[in-house]
Parts: structure tokens; C-alpha cells; sequence
């Protein structure tokens, strides 16, 4: 146990030796701010016209915002082990670890705890974003719920992050195919399956599992709210599968790759 | 953790890299106490031999062991075994300080030690400098400060003096030496004989990834028949009277003189006055170890100046 631990603190020194970590939290901030106050003026709009609502767009746009955090988190973990190959510091790393497999556990722990970092970050700004914006919260315990649950998938697109770095090895790779699987795959699995006519299996891929997780409660609540009529479009598509499942969906793919990265560390050779 | 003899030990190491064979059926032990050279041309598999010793590379067939332990289950690795490798890096964005801080906490040392590694390899002025902007032999000394961090027992080095200045050099050959002279093991692996000529007192010489020559450097330099050199005013003449006196080891070199095997200084001195030739020089061939060095290696640099 102890040696975990001075592993652990190794990886926050490794982590706050260096700029990335808060070179990924300005976008992820940032992004929370702008995207949230945004929607927040959106509210505005729509509760001054003659007529208008009060829409609750915050808890909306708080789990679009986690959905962005939850990929530069990602990007965070897959940097995790892949830099060290990168900069050959994994060498030193192995040869001061007990185990390749408790170097693996430290980084899981490290690198998860500034994803929830990030996570925290996007609920803050994100609710000082929405609040500057105009008083889109409705229901504060939807925005509540929602950041929850967000900062959960947060946690796991960390640690699947670190499972996909570990699994590739290679720093560019791991980034690529983070980037390129949430930006490009998935839509295009989802696509297909969509033209298809079996949508419901797009909810069980990763990116439709954390939406689940995240954003389909705050869609649910906007839906049940009385929007103007020229609103209420593209709301008629909810997740089939309720949050706890995709939350479990997600934790199932992390658990897989960080499996699946564990055993390529562990058997890859350090030359 | 020094509570294992020290001792690494290679048996029967094989390893291939696709169809590329690295080491075959390897085998060699490393004594605490002395420093022991690991020698062979490039891509002989001292790299690999050392990694796979180190846990880093597996291998196909046979073991490594440190303290009687295979690196993986010695359980504070650090404690036990520091290493200096070619390709270990520094993230060029660290600060050296914050590069052993790092692993100074993996280990579980106080903060003390890190300073104290500085001081010892002389990089506490530049200590808040990024490792990024560190010359070669800068970094040579921040990998060796990182692999001193535990207080091992053994220390593996491969060709840690690559990049170094000369007083660079000159201070880890007394580092080294003083290190084993403690009790401690020392594993230097170099394709430079010359470079580690003064340091070790044992040598493991590989060529094609097995073993050619395991023992003392004095036994392999003894191991060469002496010669004696001369230059002759008429080196037939002397070469005739030799072979009357039935001197048949008979070598003509390059530079014109003689390379003579049997008979010592006097007795050549005296056959040369008895066949009326004059000496210019007269001298016994010092052990080439570089040579002795090649012909195990290879065989075919052997042969410089034979006829």
C-alpha cells in the first residue's frame, strides 16, 4: 500500500512538473464559461418575448460542455503512459515502480483525479456561465443531477484515456485515435445503424452510453417543459436505455480498455 | 534492501527481435566488489542483455537474476538496482530537480536525497534548468544522480561515459572504482575497449549475442604470447638466422620492423651481432587488448600487417 502511495505522488509530480495540465484546463474552462452563458442569453431571449418560457437550457448545456471535458480529460489519460514512451521517461518509471501493474494502478488514480478536476472545473464555470447568461436553471436539481453524473463519465473517459495510452503506446496514436473515433467513428457507427433502421444500438456504443449518462435527463426535462411551438423540434429522439445503464455501458468499455492496456504494458518490451 | 549479495546472473538468455536474433544462450555472472566491463561491437545485444536484466525487455528463453531475484519480484527495485541506460529520457520540459523529485517520491526517499545526488554529480547550479536544455554529458550525470536516488546495491551502466568531457570521464572512473571498492556491484557496458580499459577489472565479452571471453583483464592480457619488436638494418639477414635457430614465429609489419615470437630481447640481441646486423630497435610488444579485443569479436581486424 505504501508503495502505491509514493507511486501516486510520483504521478502528481510528474503531472504539476509540467504545463499540460492546466494548458488543457484553460479550453475546458473556458468552454464551460462562454457555451453556458451563451445559453443562458438564449433563456433570456426566449423568457422575454411576448408569451415566452422559462427553458431550461443550463442542465443542456452543463452535459454538452461535460461531453467536451470528457474528451480533453481522455486525451489527458492517453497522454498518461503514452508520453513516458514518448520521452522515454517510461524507463525510469519501471525501474523505480514495484510493478509495471502498480505504475499502471498510480497513473489510473493520478491522472482520474484531475479528470475529476476538470469535471469540477466545468460545473463551476459552467454554473457562473449560466448565471451570467440569464436564469436558464429551472430546476437546480436537474443541473445538479446532471453534473453528477457528468463528473462521473469525466472520470471514466480519464480512465479510459490512460487505458487506450497504455494499450497503443504510441503518444500521437493514442490522441488520434481518441480524437478520431468520438469525432468520426462513432457518428458514422451511429449513421449507419441509424439508415438502418436499429438506432437503439448507437445508445450503446461509448459516446451514446455517456450521453445517455450525461445529457439525456436535461433533453427529458426540456421536453416535459412548455416550449413554443416553433421550439419544439429534434427533441423527440431520447436515449433507450436508461442513465445507469449507459453509466454502467461506459464503465464496462473503461474496464475493458484499461484491461486491454494493462496487459499490452505489461508485456510490451522497453527497448 | 542491501540484504542480497549483489549478484547478477545471466543463464542461457535468448531473445529475438523478429527475425533478428539479439542474444542467444547467454551466460555470465557479475561479482559485488569489483567493476566488470560488458564489451561488444554495436548491435552485439548488450543493450538487450542489460534490459532484459532490468525487467524492461522479456526474454524468449533462459533468466536474469539480481540478488538472486528476477528485477520484477525484487520489490523495491531502486533500493537494489540503479541503472543508466542510452535511451532514457528526461522530459525536456522538467526541470532536473522536479525529474528527481519525481523519482525520489516513487522510491520513497526524502527530499535531502535529491540535493545530495546533485551535489555528487555536479549539477546543483543548473538544477533548475529544463532537462530539455541539457548537453549530453549533463544528462549522462542526471541519469546517473536518478539511478543513485536509491542507494542501490548494483549499478548498471551502459555506455555512460558517451557524451561526457574528459574530467567528466576521469570522475566516473573513480566514481565507479570507489563505488566497488564499497562492497557494491558495477556492470559498465561499452563498445570502446579503450574507454573502459582503466575502470574494470573483469570483463564479459560478447560478440553476436553469446559469450566469447568471461574473466580477468590481466588473464586476457597475459593470455597473449609476447613478442619482441626490432628493426634491423637487414631484416632477411636476421629473418635467415632465425630460422637457423629454428624462430619460425616471424611477423613483417607495416612500419618495416619484425614482430618476433620465442626467443627474448638478449637472445634476438645476440643472434643479430652473430649474423653481422645492426639494431635500431629493440622492443617487447606491449598486450594489445584493443587487438585481442577485435580477433575475439570478430577475427577479421585481426590481421593488420601479417602477410
Amino acid at each position: 500500500m505504501t508503495i502505491l502511495a509514493q507511486l501516486i505522488r510520483a504521478e502528481y509530480r510528474k503531472i504539476f512538473s509540467t504545463k499540460l495540465w492546466w494548458g488543457l484546463l484553460i479550453p475546458v474552462a473556458l468552454t464551460a464559461l462562454l457555451f453556458n452563458l451563451a445559453g443562458g442569453g438564449f433563456a433570456n431571449i426566449v423568457a422575454d418575448r411576448p408569451g415566452g418560457v422559462e427553458l431550461p437550457v443550463a442542465p443542456i448545456t452543463l452535459g454538452l460542455t461535460m461531453s467536451f471535458t470528457a474528451t480533453f480529460a481522455a486525451i489527458f489519460g492517453a497522454l498518461a503512459v503514452s508520453s513516458e514512451h514518448r520521452h522515454r521517461t517510461i524507463t525510469t518509471t519501471l525501474l523505480t515502480g514495484s510493478s509495471r501493474q502498480a505504475v499502471l494502478g498510480a497513473k489510473l488514480v493520478a491522472h482520474g483525479s484531475i479528470g475529476l478536476l476538470y469535471a469540477l472545473a466545468t460545473v463551476l464555470f459552467g454554473a457562473l456561465g449560466a448565471a451570467i447568461g440569464g436564469d436558464s436553471f429551472a430546476d437546480p436539481g436537474t443541473f445538479l443531477v446532471v453534473a453528477g453524473h457528468g463528473c462521473l463519465a469525466v472520470l471514466l473517459w480519464t480512465l479510459l484515456g490512460v487505458g487506450v495510452g497504455s494499450l497503443i503506446g504510441n503518444q500521437v496514436a493514442a490522441v488520434l485515435a481518441l480524437v478520431l473515433y468520438s469525432l468520426i467513428v462513432d457518428p458514422l457507427i451511429g449513421g449507419f445503424l441509424t439508415a438502418a433502421d436499429i438506432p437503439d444500438v448507437a445508445d450503446y456504443l461509448p459516446d451514446g452510453a455517456s450521453a445517455a449518462l450525461t445529457t439525456d435527463i436535461a433533453f427529458r426535462q426540456l421536453a416535459g417543459s412548455e416550449l413554443p411551438a416553433e421550439l419544439g423540434v429534434g427533441l423527440s429522439t431520447f436515449a433507450t436505455v436508461p442513465w445507469w445503464v449507459g453509466g454502467l455501458l461506459l464503465a464496462g468499455y473503461t474496464a475493458l480498455l484499461v484491461g486491454l492496456g494493462g496487459v499490452a504494458g505489461l508485456r510490451r518490451d522497453i527497448t | 534492501m542491501h540484504d542480497g549479495s549483489g549478484r547478477i546472473a545471466v543463464d542461457g538468455l535468448t531473445k529475438s527481435f523478429g527475425s533478428v536474433t539479439a542474444v542467444t544462450g547467454l551466460g555470465f555472472t557479475v561479482e559485488p566488489g569489483s567493476v566488470t566491463g560488458f564489451l561488444g561491437p554495436n548491435g552485439s545485444g548488450k543493450t538487450t542483455t542489460l534490459r532484459m536484466i532490468l525487467g524492461l525487455v522479456r526474454p524468449d528463453g533462459g533468466t536474469a537474476t539480481v540478488n538472486g531475484v528476477p528485477f520484477d519480484r525484487l520489490g523495491h527495485p531502486a533500493r537494489v538496482v540503479g541503472a543508466v541506460l542510452e535511451a532514457q529520457g528526461f522530459h525536456p520540459a522538467r526541470q532536473a530537480r522536479s525529474h528527481l523529485s519525481t523519482y525520489a517520491a516513487a522510491i520513497g526517499v526524502p527530499a535531502q536525497r535529491v540535493d545530495a545526488m546533485l551535489d555528487l554529480v555536479g549539477l546543483r547550479p543548473a538544477a533548475t534548468r529544463r532537462a530539455g536544455g541539457y548537453s549530453l554529458g549533463m544528462r549522462q550525470r542526471l541519469a546517473l544522480a536518478t539511478a543513485l536516488l536509491g542507494d542501490p546495491q548494483v549499478l548498471v551502466l551502459d555506455e555512460p561515459a558517451n557524451g561526457m568531457d574528459p574530467e567528466g570521464i576521469a570522475w566516473l572512473r573513480a566514481f565507479l572504482q570507489a563505488f566497488a571498492r564499497s562492497g557494491r556491484t558495477v556492470l559498465v557496458a561499452s563498445h570502446l575497449l579503450a574507454e573502459i580499459e582503466q575502470t574494470v577489472d573483469q570483463v564479459v565479452i560478447v560478440s553476436r549475442g553469446a559469450c566469447v571471453y568471461h574473466g580477468s583483464l590481466d588473464e586476457l592480457r597475459h593470455g597473449q604470447r609476447s613478442r619482441v619488436l626490432v628493426a634491423a638494418s637487414d631484416s632477411r639477414a636476421l629473418v635467415t638466422a632465425l630460422r637457423a635457430r629454428d624462430v619460425t614465429d616471424v611477423e613483417q609489419r607495416m612500419d618495416g620492423r619484425l614482430a618476433i615470437g620465442g626467443p627474448d630481447r638478449w637472445q634476438i640481441a645476440h643472434l643479430a651481432l652473430e649474423a653481422g646486423v645492426a639494431l635500431y630497435d629493440l622492443a617487447e610488444e606491449r598486450a594489445d587488448l584493443e587487438q585481442i579485443f577485435l580477433q575475439l569479436t570478430s577475427g577479421q581486424y585481426g590481421n593488420e600487417g601479417r602477410w
